[in-house]
């Protein structure tokens, strides 16, 4: 399956991404890669289970360096996350992407893939997308407060209490980081899956023909 | 009143500048590896050194804004007897059974940096202060966490009695979810909160 055959290249082209949208991406992800790498390391330091992860995998060298790189790229992550929010709700951005979203819609659309009929029409998301967009933002912020609850448990006792404690805020943290791990994951196989995907993450622009609806494949 | 256990006066008769040396040799090598940034981007990091620059930089600035943002006052939760940890997780750099014994008469805790009285102190001395006792979780650095009862002479106390001579627009602070000597020690200066 080849899924340019029907979509050659056209111009003029249209924006799919927006410039707010595409900066705040590569700043996340460059936030993300240093806080999942950095904070596997600190896991390695007490394991909440029976693993650890491979020392080469991770960032900063030992603990005390895993949480310099970790206490550093946090305020990336925050800072950037709140600018994408914000942007995300006033100018419509979230509303327009990730809306209507109903069950129904989620039921069908994995009825789809399960028949191997993927629709995929760059700047639009399909109901799985929209899912896992919004899934994805959640756990971006469940992360935040997880981290402020173990980063600080008196300062944010109330918030940690939320959450069982400060030992319960560890389990949020590390099931939330393994939600956006595996939504990192599928992120980069379904790009590796669909390339064309790709230029318009750093251009903004896709060709006008493959943002028309298209038949499924 | 419960004495202290040895293993944090033997760590207190270790020079505090001896234990900072220690932790930055450590802290350089390791962190000189970058293995993950290296392993994946394929790229050798080769400015280390910068790498390092920012992010001791990084860590000063994030000192000062968490003495600016968060409340010093602010205490940690306690527990009842029933909620203590057992055991309680040994930590050390040496065994159990390699609790450096400590000779009670012979001890003295020696103070250094922006004090104003170098007086070494006696195990008597200390003892004359004001104690109290908690029940409180410990957080270690690691991760781990435990709860346990916490006697002796607060830090806090100390320090305010017998520190207080950072400049006068700071003031002295130790960490308020441990109560470990090493890891309060040597206290460190503050801007004050206005």
């Amino acid at each position: 399956m080849d899924p340019d055959v029907d979509h050659p290249p056209v111009s003029p082209r249209t924006v799919i991404h927006p410039l707010a949208v595409r900066v705040g991406h590569w700043i996340n992800a460059l936030a993300i890669f240093i806080m999942v790498l950095s904070g596997w390391r600190i896991y390695d330091a007490s394991p909440l289970f029976h693993f650890e992860f491979p020392g080469r995998l991770t960032l900063g060298g030992w603990l005390a360096g895993a949480l310099q790189w970790h206490f550093a790229a946090m305020w990336l992550l925050v800072l950037n996350g709140v600018v994408y929010m914000l942007y995300g709700i006033f100018s419509g951005h979230y509303r327009r992407s990730f809306f209507p979203l109903s069950p129904r819609a989620v039921a069908r659309e994995f009825g789809n893939v399960l028949r191997g009929r993927l629709s995929h029409r760059l700047g639009t998301y399909n109901a799985i997308q929209k899912l896992a967009y919004v899934v994805v933002i959640v756990l971006g912020a469940v992360l935040v407060l997880s981290g402020l609850s173990i980063w600080k448990p008196v300062q944010f006792q109330g918030l940690a209490a939320l959450m069982g404690g400060y030992e319960g805020a560890r389990l949020v943290h590390f099931f939330a980081m393994a939600g956006v791990v595996g939504f990192v994951a599928i992120h980069l196989i379904l790009v590796m899956l669909v390339p064309r995907t790709l230029p318009p993450m750093f251009t903004g622009r896709a060709p006008r023909a493959a943002t028309s609806p298209e038949g499924e494949t | 009143m419960k004495k202290p256990p040895s293993r944090y006066t033997a760590l207190a008769a270790v020079p505090p500048k001896q234990i900072q040396l220690i932790e930055r040799r450590l802290f350089l090598r390791r962190a000189l590896s970058l293995g993950a940034l290296t392993l994946l981007t394929g790229c050798d990091v080769t400015d280390v050194d910068a790498v390092q620059k920012t992010l001791w930089a990084m860590s000063k600035w994030n000192d000062r804004v968490q003495g600016w943002l968060f409340n010093p006052d602010k205490l940690a939760p306690v527990y009842p007897e029933s909620a203590i940890t057992k055991p309680f997780p040994f930590n050390a750099y040496y065994d159990e059974d390699e609790v450096p014994q400590v000779d009670a008469a012979r001890y003295r805790l020696m103070l250094g940096g922006l004090i104003r009285d170098k007086k070494p102190w006696t195990l008597p001395q200390l003892y004359a202060l004001p104690q109290v006792s908690q029940i409180t979780r410990h957080v270690c650095v690691e991760g781990w966490s435990a709860i346990g009862k916490w006697s002796g002479v607060p830090f806090r106390h100390f320090l305010e009695a017998w520190a207080p001579t950072c400049r006068s627009n700071t003031s002295a602070s130790a960490a308020s979810t441990t109560i470990t000597p090493a890891s309060t020690w040597p206290p460190r200066c503050t801007r004050r909160r206005n």
